[in-house]
C-alpha cells in the first residue's frame, strides 16, 4: 500500500476527525489513519464534552450527536476523611449550545468520524502509524504497519502518547510530573434510578468534581458523571506523585469509591468497564512545537487539557478545526512550509482556551511542591462547617471567631498568604 | 471486585508479539519497580527464577495508557499493531 493524498491525519479522535472534516469540506483529498478497531475504541474521556466548539463548526449538530445527558448540575465536593462539603450549582434552563454533555467515547467518536467521512474524508482503521516520513527536514508522509502513505501535509492527532511527535523532534518525551494517570469505571444503573438518586429530570445530568487528599502527598482529583443508564466514576493523579507514594491507581480508585461522599451514589451499580488513560497536565510550558514543515499537531498530542475546568475533548475539536483551516489555506497557496503553517500556532495560542492554560502555567507544580494544599483547605472548611452545625453550648460568634485558628491549624499563615498570592495570579 | 476480575471484563485483540520491550539487565537490578507498582492493568510482575530476579510482562493485559513509558526509561512501549490491543466498548 503506497498512496498519495493531499493530507494525512493520524488518529480519528475528536481532533483528527475535525481536521479531516474541515479539509474534506474544502475538497481536499484527506485520509484519516486510525489504529483502533473503530474510532473511539482506544479512547477514554472523564465524561463531559462542552459542545460550543462543536456547535461553532456544525451549528445544531449536537442535537443529533450521541450525547448522554446535559449537565445541569456542576458540583465541587471537598473531601476529608469522614466529612465533606458539596458546593453545587444547578441550572435547569433549556439545553443550549454552550452546555456540557456527558459522552461515552466509543459511541461519540464513531459517530463523529462518520461526519468526516460524509464530508468526503477516507477513513482507514486498524492501521498503526509507526513513523513520520521526511525528506530534507520536511514531513512528506507516514509509515504504517500496512505500508507508506504520502501527502503534502500530515496532521498528528495521536493522543496523549506522543511517540510520533517525539520521533519528529516536535516535543520532548513528557516527564512523570507532566502527565496524570486516571482510572475510570463505567457503573451501570437504571436511568430512573440515576434520576432519583441525583434529583435529575430525564436527559439531565450531574458532574461532581472531588477535591481533597485521599492519600497524603498525592496530587489527585476524582470525578463522578451521570450517563443515560450508567455512571462514570474515576480518579486521577500526577504520575510523579504516585511514584513517590507507590500507590496503585486501582487501589486509589477503590478508596475513592468507598469514600462516604461517593459510595451512596454507586450503590447497587454493576461494573461494566474498567478503563485507564493518561491526561496531559504539562500545561503551556509542555506544549510541543505546534507546526513544522509539512506537519501540524492537534488535540492531546498538543497537551491541550485544562486540569482546572476538565476541558479536553472540546480543545481537541478547537485545535482540529484550526489545523484543518490552516491546511486548507496551505493548499490554496500550495505552500506547506512552517511559514504558512505558523498561522495555526498563532491562532491556537491566542484562543481563550489556551490563554487560560497559559495563565495557569505552573499551578500544578506549585501544588506538587505544596501537597498540603490538597488536604489543608478542604479539612479547614469541613472542620469550620462541622463546628457551625454543632449545637454544643458555645455561641455563634464564638464559632465564627474560631475559624481563623481552624484554618491556621491546617496550614501556616505565611503559607496561606503565599498560596493566596500564587493561586490568585493563576486565575485573575 | 478485585482488579483481575475488572481486567477480565475488558475486550482485547491479542497479537502474538509483545508491543512492550524491557531492558532485562536494568530490570534485574531495579529497586523502585515503578512499573509493577503503578501499572493500572498489572502488566508487570517480578519473579525470582533460579535466584535471578526477572520482570515478567503480561502485555496481553495492557490497556495502552502509556504510563510505564513515562515513568521508566528502560521500558520501550509502542502501540500494538493496528487493530490489536484494547478495544473499549464504552470509552
Amino acid at each position: 500500500m503506497t498512496e498519495k493524498f493531499d493530507a494525512i491525519v493520524v488518529g480519528a479522535g475528536p481532533a483528527g476527525a475535525t481536521a479531516a472534516q474541515v479539509m474534506a469540506k474544502n475538497r481536499i483529498n484527506v485520509v484519516i489513519v486510525e489504529r483502533g478497531e473503530f474510532p473511539g475504541s482506544k479512547n477514554v474521556i472523564g465524561g463531559v464534552l462542552y459542545v460550543k466548539t462543536l456547535n461553532d463548526l456544525m451549528p445544531e449538530i449536537w442535537r443529533e450527536a450521541p450525547l448522554e445527558r446535559k449537565v445541569v448540575q456542576h458540583a465541587y465536593c471537598l473531601m476529608s476523611d469522614n466529612k465533606h462539603t458539596m458546593v453545587s450549582h444547578r441550572n435547569i434552563a433549556e439545553a443550549d449550545e454552550v452546555s456540557g454533555y456527558t459522552i461515552l467515547r466509543s459511541k461519540f467518536d464513531r459517530w463523529y468520524a462518520k461526519k468526516a467521512q460524509e464530508a468526503g474524508a477516507t477513513l482507514i482503521t486498524r492501521t498503526n502509524v509507526i513513523d513520520l516520513l521526511s525528506d530534507k527536514g520536511r514531513i512528506t508522509g507516514v509509515r504504517t504497519d500496512r505500508g507508506d502513505l504520502f501527502g503534502n501535509l500530515v496532521i498528528v492527532a495521536e493522543g496523549a502518547n506522543t511517540m510520533l511527535c517525539e520521533k519528529a523532534g516536535l516535543i520532548a518525551k513528557p516527564q512523570p510530573d507532566q502527565m496524570a494517570i486516571a482510572v475510570k469505571e463505567i457503573v451501570s444503573l437504571p436511568s430512573d434510578r440515576i434520576q432519583e438518586r441525583f434529583g435529575l429530570g430525564k436527559a439531565e445530568g450531574a458532574a461532581i468534581h472531588y477535591i481533597g487528599a485521599l492519600f497524603k502527598g498525592l496530587v489527585g482529583f476524582g470525578f463522578l458523571y451521570t450517563n443515560k443508564d450508567s455512571l462514570s466514576v474515576g480518579y486521577g493523579a500526577i504520575i510523579s506523585t504516585m511514584m513517590k507514594e507507590q500507590i496503585k491507581p486501582y487501589d486509589l480508585m477503590e478508596k475513592f469509591k468507598q469514600n462516604p461522599s461517593v459510595e451512596p451514589f454507586l450503590r447497587e451499580g454493576l461494573l461494566k468497564e474498567y478503563q485507564s488513560h493518561m491526561i496531559p497536565e504539562a500545561g503551556y510550558a509542555g506544549m510541543p512545537k505546534l507546526y513544522s514543515d509539512g506537519v501540524l499537531v492537534a488535540g492531546d498530542s498538543a497537551m491541550l487539557a485544562n486540569p482546572v475546568t476538565g476541558e479536553g475533548a472540546n480543545l481537541a475539536i478547537l485545535s482540529g478545526r484550526m489545523a484543518g483551516e490552516a491546511a486548507v489555506e496551505a493548499h490554496t497557496v500550495e505552500n506547506f512550509t512552517s511559514k504558512t503553517l505558523a498561522r495555526y500556532g498563532e491562532q491556537l495560542l491566542n484562543s481563550s482556551a489556551v490563554r487560560d492554560i497559559k495563565k495557569q502555567a505552573g499551578l500544578l507544580h506549585y501544588i506538587e511542591r505544596n501537597t498540603e494544599i490538597m488536604s489543608a483547605y478542604p479539612d479547614a472548611l469541613n472542620a469550620a462547617l462541622d463546628d457551625w452545625f454543632r449545637v454544643d453550648g458555645t455561641t455563634r460568634s464564638g464559632k465564627i471567631r474560631k475559624i481563623p485558628s481552624i484554618v491556621r491549624s491546617k496550614r501556616r499563615l505565611t503559607r496561606i498568604l503565599n498560596d493566596a498570592i500564587v493561586l490568585g495570579r493563576k486565575f485573575l | 471486585m478485585r482488579i483481575d476480575e475488572k481486567l477480565y471484563l475488558l475486550r482485547h485483540l491479542i497479537d502474538d508479539e509483545s508491543h512492550i520491550k524491557v531492558d532485562e539487565e536494568a530490570c534485574a537490578k531495579c529497586k523502585d519497580r515503578f512499573c509493577m507498582n503503578i501499572c493500572p492493568a498489572n502488566v508487570y510482575s517480578y519473579l525470582i527464577i533460579d535466584g535471578v530476579c526477572k520482570v515478567f510482562v503480561a502485555y496481553e493485559n495492557c490497556v495502552e495508557c502509556g504510563t510505564c513509558r513515562i515513568l521508566c526509561p528502560f521500558i520501550e512501549w509502542v502501540n500494538p499493531k493496528g487493530g490489536m490491543g484494547i478495544s473499549y466498548r464504552y470509552g
